[in-house]
């Protein structure tokens, strides 16, 4: 059993949607943390529909729906989307007006488009898909949840095209809020700095990323997920141990690894405990880094996604995202490790390959 | 009624909408302006807001949201 | 594929600080919705709710956990206790090679705690709510906890999470990822879901009458649900008891609107239809439906008419909801737990406060216990906002 990647979409701080070039036009952002380049949503959704759609949900319509236009699909056998932090923008309208009205004069769309389902419960309604439909929403690896439960469709083999996204949205309230948490660099760096300036915390970010998984092959096919595996919590003794249970239950050893992305995001400690990682696996392999991106973010990994198939596909390492030059030619096998940053919990790999 | 139609404009985020493209007897859900559920609890909402009438059934709204036009006639009874 | 068998269930709600007293307050008709106690709203004196009676502080004290800097929001420390009693009932402190994982769901996140410091200014911010704000919070801390480090994760898909969660759960059991896994669901009163749910004027502000004719609204619950689910080969291993067995499921969606069921119950007939499937049962097999039945005018309407697609004789049915109250994201998981019982005990719950059944429908839930029936197959409805629809059944083992 295949499960293809026929299609793929991602709207981010940089051009990546609804363009050819890959990661060859970026933009040098400098600041505390990176937005998205806003389409113009009124070209790839029905804007009498936009009026009830946030951020998030136009950023996760607007992917879908590109995912399913290049993968030729209209209807998918299930819909699966992974969060970290869901509905942002609405989930503060409706809690910021709750607090200064004193509970009055409450209206209900910002309450509903809070609710984690939105962007999925959007989409069915818009295709009039009455398939299976799930939201994940846990931390880093809400996507890779996704991920895992779409795998489980094509083993079972009651799906033939799976759309999975992952998305999130920042908002400046938000940002705020975790000011104290040590966790945001302190000032604004610019993006080709980021992995150099080795200081404390990250540059925060957002992103909408959706793929369309097919049990087939055809002429729009990315690459190949292979699969995922995530753990709560590990040590380093106990992460070495679970990467070498997946890699062999997938007859795959480090040496048979091309590339590997990791979640690096410019905190100088959370960055090294990577690169101890990669030193102690995979000192001959191409490593790159997304982060630097799309900022730092739950669904950032969606992001990775996005980028190991396109990478697959062209054959090419982007300039941006090299890390490290790794020795291989072909680029066959590409490993995707990150783990949750606030909590150094919830680690994730993911396999791709051409 | 002009000012009525842009509070239901602002209200209900119909961004590009003109006030004028609004016929005062239009129907606003269903086929018209296609309004949905959501807007008539939106609306009552507009009603207690800006003219201080409540509704606590939210089935009588059909009636009173039919058009802009019967919206003006409520609140001009009832405020 | 494994058989997916339940080892264990806990629960804590406004009926019951575990499963044993809940059991007995089903038995003996006793409401968990009053007035409100706990909750500090501005609409203290207008609405009921189905709170779990005690404050933070005492359900931190009752898992013996100092809770002084507030790491521990409500929906944290309902799950908790939810999840420890079914660890325990599970006895899965034994046997820990076998692969174990939490498949939690809540819909409000950490927001009780959120909306209450939200405006304390940066400075003197003595909660980082910010931490605690996520779905994924209370599932960490069940985790953390219980001892739990492997596979984790949170579904947020409105009113059927936790039924999503058993689906998934029994999944990665199936699909070999996990041996054994704490599934269910929890949802904490906050002042955002009510005033939330008040927008949508679902509310009534006495108790609920669900499947009644004159229906007004829901009452909203707190709480959490959680069961055990292993494989065959875990069972046999620890040759534990087993309380039931997880023989059919199915999540299906509406595709109708943002919160409106489908009139035809399209959502809800796929749903059950699929499940039953899944199960490999016939319609006529049921002996007990345990129904969403919420009380809005839509939903019961609605279900009613999906019940009339899929069974030529509708079989026995109730709600539950006008003891729990609707407990959004712990439904699913916490009638997950009823279904069993009903099971175990060869129950049928009945509906409280019915006076006039609904006219539409030829068949009327059960308004008494009913202690005549041999219950084999349960099945579960747990209906979500955009349209998400899941059904579980569960079997005599």
């Amino acid at each position: 059993m295949s499960i293809y990647i026929n299609g793929i979409s991602s709207i981010s701080p940089q051009p990546t949607f609804n363009t050819h070039q890959f990661l060859t036009e970026i933009i040098e952002h400098q600041s505390k943390y990176i937005v998205v380049e806003k389409p113009n949503y009124k070209e790839f959704i029905n804007p009498k529909l936009l009026r009830r759609m946030s951020k998030i949900i136009r950023m996760g319509v607007a992917t879908a729906n590109m995912a399913m236009q290049e993968a030729k699909i209209d209807n998918p056998d299930a819909i699966i989307t992974g969060t970290g932090l869901g509905c942002i923008v609405d989930t503060e309208k409706f809690l910021n007006t709750m607090l200064e009205n004193k509970e009055t004069l409450l209206t209900p769309t910002s309450f509903i488009l809070s609710t984690h389902n939105t962007v999925g419960a959007q989409i069915a309604v818009m295709l009039g898909c009455n398939n299976y439909n799930y939201t994940y929403v846990h931390s880093a690896v809400s996507f890779e949840s996704s991920l895992i439960d779409a795998i489980m469709h094509f083993e079972d083999q009651t799906a033939k095209h799976i759309l999975v996204g992952g998305i999130d949205e920042l908002t400046e309230e938000n940002y705020n809020t975790k000011l104290n948490s040590g966790i945001w660099k302190n000032e604004a760096i610019k993006i080709s700095d980021l992995y150099k300036h080795k200081s404390e915390g990250c540059i925060p970010g957002e992103s909408s990323t959706f793929t369309v998984l097919s049990s087939q092959k055809t002429e729009s096919t990315y690459a190949e997920l292979v699969d995922v595996h995530t753990v709560f919590e590990a040590n380093d003794e106990e992460i070495d141990k679970e990467l070498y249970y997946f890699l062999e239950r997938n007859h795959l050893s480090t040496e048979d690894i091309d590339v590997v992305l990791l979640g690096i995001n410019g905190d100088a400690d959370y960055d090294q405990s990577y690169l101890d990682f990669a030193h102690r696996h995979f000192s001959n392999q191409h490593l790159l880094s997304y982060k630097n991106i799309c900022g730092e973010h739950d669904s950032a990994s969606a992001f990775a996604f996005w980028t190991a198939s396109k990478m697959l596909k062209h054959q090419h390492v982007p300039e941006i995202v090299e890390y490290k030059k790794g020795k291989s030619q072909n680029l066959e096998n590409v490993l995707i490790y990150h783990y949750n940053f606030m909590h150094r919990n919830n680690h994730a790999f993911t396999l791709l390959k051409r | 009624m002009q000012n009525l139609k842009l509070q239901v404009i602002e209200q209900l985020n119909l961004e590009d909408m003109e006030a004028d493209e609004i016929d005062v007897n239009e129907a606003l859900f269903g086929d018209g302006l296609g309004l949905d559920s959501i807007d008539a609890l939106e609306l009552i909402v507009l009603l207690e807001k800006e003219y201080g009438i409540k509704i606590d059934d939210p089935k009588k709204g059909k009636d009173i949201f039919f058009s802009i036009k019967s919206m003006a006639e409520y609140i001009t009874a009832n405020k | 594929m494994s058989k997916i068998f339940v080892t264990g269930y806990g629960s804590i709600s406004a009926i019951g600080d575990n499963v044993e007293q809940t059991l007995d307050a089903l038995i003996t008709k006793k409401s968990g919705v009053a007035p409100i106690q706990i909750l500090d709203t501005a609409h203290k004196d207008e609405f009921v709710l189905a709170e779990v009676k005690y404050t933070n502080d005492e359900l931190a004290q009752m898992l013996g956990i100092n809770n002084k800097d507030k790491t521990y929001t409500r929906t944290s420390l309902l799950a908790m206790i939810g999840a420890k009693e079914a660890y325990s009932r599970a006895r899965l402190d034994q046997d820990t090679d076998l692969r174990t994982g939490v498949i939690s769901a809540n819909t409000g996140g950490g927001m009780d705690t959120t909306e209450r410091y939200y405006k304390t200014t940066m400075a003197e911010q003595i909660v980082d709510f910010a931490i605690t704000h996520s779905c994924g919070d209370s599932t960490e801390k069940i985790a953390s906890f219980l001892g739990i480090k492997g596979f984790t994760s949170t579904i947020s898909t409105a009113c059927s999470s936790s039924a999503n969660a058993i689906m998934y759960g029994a999944r990665l059991i199936k699909h070999g990822r996990l041996d054994r896994v704490i599934v269910g669901g929890v949802d904490s009163m906050s002042k955002f879901t009510l005033n939330g749910f008040n927008t949508l004027m679902i509310l009534d502000r006495q108790h609920c009458q669900p499947w009644d004719e004159n229906r007004r609204g829901l009452n909203l619950g707190e709480g959490s649900g959680y069961i055990v689910i292993e494989s065959e080969a875990a069972v046999k291993k620890s040759n534990k008891k087993v309380y039931a067995e997880l023989t059919g499921y199915a999540n299906a969606n509406d595709a109708y609107h943002q919160t409106a069921s489908s009139p035809e119950g399209n959502g809800a007939t796929l749903a059950m239809k699929q499940a039953l499937k899944s199960a490999h049962l016939n319609p006529s097999d049921i002996s007990y439906i345990n129904v969403h039945g919420t009380g809005t005018s839509n939903n019961d309407q609605s279900e009613g008419t999906a019940l009339r697609n899929i069974f030529d004789k509708v079989p026995p049915f109730s709600t539950t909801k006008a003891y729990t109250g609707h407990t959004l994201g712990a439904a699913g998981g916490i009638e997950a737990i009823f279904s069993i019982l009903a099971i175990n005990h060869n129950l049928i719950f009945p509906c409280l406060n019915i006076e006039t059944p609904i006219q539409e429908f030829e068949f009327k839930p059960e308004t008494e216990l009913r202690k005549d029936v041999e219950i084999k197959h349960v099945l579960s409805n747990s209906f979500g906002f955009g349209g998400n629809n899941s059904t579980l059944i569960f079997s005599e083992h």
